[in-house]
């Protein structure tokens, strides 16, 4: 007599942004595009490159806590405003360089008039992001990741076919999605926000 | 700064998007991860922006470069007693030649749709069942028929007790093998994988066997009976279900719906006919409906429109 191997139903749908919280929505689709701007302000402003992604993390809490109590009309100039301030603050601290080092935001060219970047809009320039970055990703985390969501593969499936352990493709993917979060992100979402 | 710094941070967000993307998220993983997403608004920021890029990079999959050449099908007639008979097959009589239905002792098996299946059976062959798909199996477990969908076999071969399996007025007769068969409405597809099988029609003595090797598929319409041979990549991507995705590759986006929409009640209507004419590549889930329409509105610039039971794509 035969027996029956039921499958396990393909997991549900992945938890999608839209179940966040409305100032969540609105950091992803207004203040997230602008990461590629903001970083590079950060960059020209301060001079130890090892401190950038802890000011970001810090410009994005204070941008994100401010939107809970209250969405900002405009995302880019008020973005623009916490980093400086935040910049501002962190050099009193240290006490190592004149306030008017930061650079004035009309200055830095920034196009606080101009709509926020339009990711409905994308279609063929995300593609070549995607690409791009995923070419720019170290060869294990490039091969990994193109198994993983260009081929479809499982995790057992990967790690067979590259002769290395599960868990070893686990932390490959999370190098690779961390990797992958900065170079999206480095580049403007949309073309509008090249300066 | 204070510690932990964001790079440690953001890792641990990579680390929760990989844990979920992993099969057995167990509600003790939810709570633990409940935990740290709320420990502080870094986390929560760092997490949603993760997945912000995990999100994007779904649409990698328009992106695939295939391993091997594209598929070259040569297609060669078959013989002309052979071709006549199409139309009966075709049209789904069942001649005097079928000789097993609702045997005593015959078991059937159904997949719902979207649902994947693996029947075991005494003497180690396997049958894969995809989507909305039913097979009778006889009591001895070696006479199979595939009533409606697609399965993969792979059989223990017994020259003894040869391990067949009827669609429609034909019969797959294994000679040592795997291979695939799916039953539409007006179409019957044979796949051979590896080693050899025969196919008999059963209703004509006149019409002679024809023997499959690796490559070979044979496919009996409404009108006609072709067999072509398919690159071994072509035909592992036919039989990308038994993984959970479709290939496409060069396909219009008509035929792209249709494939996707044989695994979802909530199917994608493509209310354009050019758009229809549209060709598209990529690995999908099974389950990717809206990871196909969506793709398709980003790269041709056309709409979409969510109605619940259906999705319609237009310009």
């Amino acid at each position: 007599m035969g027996m029956v191997e039921v499958t396990p139903a393909l997991e549900g749908a992945r938890q999608q942004a839209a179940g966040a919280p409305e100032a969540m929505r609105w950091f992803l689709r207004e203040v997230l595009p602008l990461e590629a701007m903001l970083v590079r302000f950060l960059r020209q402003n301060w001079r130890d490159q090892s401190d950038i992604e802890d000011l970001l993390q810090d410009v994005y809490v204070r941008v994100y806590e401010a939107a809970q109590r209250e969405l900002p009309e405009r995302a880019r100039p008020f973005v623009f405003t916490v980093a400086r301030n935040l910049l501002i603050t962190r050099m009193r601290d240290r006490s190592v360089v004149p306030i008017d080092a930061v650079s004035d935001l009309d200055a830095l060219n920034i196009a606080m008039d101009l709509p926020g970047p339009d990711r409905a809009a994308m279609g063929r320039d995300e593609l070549r992001r995607l690409s791009d970055a995923i070419d720019r990703l170290p060869a294990h985390c490039r091969e990994v990741i193109i198994l993983r969501r260009i081929e479809n593969f499982s995790r057992p499936e990967i790690a067979v076919r590259l002769g290395i352990a599960e868990t070893t493709v686990s932390s490959y993917l999370t190098e690779a999605i961390y990797i992958l979060s900065n170079l999206l992100n480095a580049e403007p979402a949309d073309p509008r926000g090249r300066t | 700064m204070s510690a932990p710094n964001a790079k440690t941070i953001n890792m641990e967000a990579a680390g929760w998007i990989e844990r979920q993307d992993q099969v057995g998220w167990s509600e003790a993983d939810q709570a633990l991860f409940g935990v740290w997403l709320n420990q502080s608004t870094a986390h929560f920021i760092a997490y949603h922006r993760m997945q912000d890029t995990w999100q994007r990079s779904e649409k990698l999959v328009v992106l695939r470069t295939r391993t091997a050449p594209l598929p070259q099908e040569s297609r060669s007639r078959v013989p002309l007693a052979f071709k006549a008979l199409a139309g009966v097959l075709a049209a789904g009589i069942l001649g005097a030649g079928v000789i097993f239905l609702a045997r005593p002792g015959e078991r059937t098996y159904a997949t719902a749709i979207g649902e994947r299946q693996t029947l075991k059976l005494s003497d180690g062959s396997k049958i894969e069942l995809n989507t909305d798909t039913v097979v009778r199996v006889a009591q001895n477990d070696r006479d199979v028929v595939l009533e409606r969908g697609e399965a993969f076999f792979q059989v223990q071969h017994d020259s003894k007790q040869p391990f067949a399996v009827t669609v429609g007025n034909r019969r797959v007769t294994d000679l040592g093998t795997k291979f695939d068969i799916r039953k539409d409405l007006d179409r019957v597809e044979v796949a051979l994988v590896e080693g050899r099988a025969r196919v008999d029609v059963l209703d004509a003595a006149s019409a002679r066997p024809t023997v499959l090797t690796p490559g070979d598929v044979m496919i009996a319409a409404r009108q006609s009976v072709s067999l072509a041979k398919r690159p071994a990549a072509s035909v592992a991507d036919a039989l990308g279900w038994r993984r959970d995705v479709i290939v496409f590759d060069h396909t219009s986006l008509a035929a792209a719906a249709e494939e996707i929409n044989r695994y979802n009640r909530r199917k994608i209507v493509v209310a354009d006919s050019d758009a229809a004419k549209l060709k598209i590549g990529g690995t999908f889930p099974v389950n990717g409906t809206m990871q196909l329409a969506e793709v398709a509105r980003d790269l041709f610039k056309l709409r979409v429109d969510d109605r619940g039971d259906e999705i319609v794509i237009s310009r």
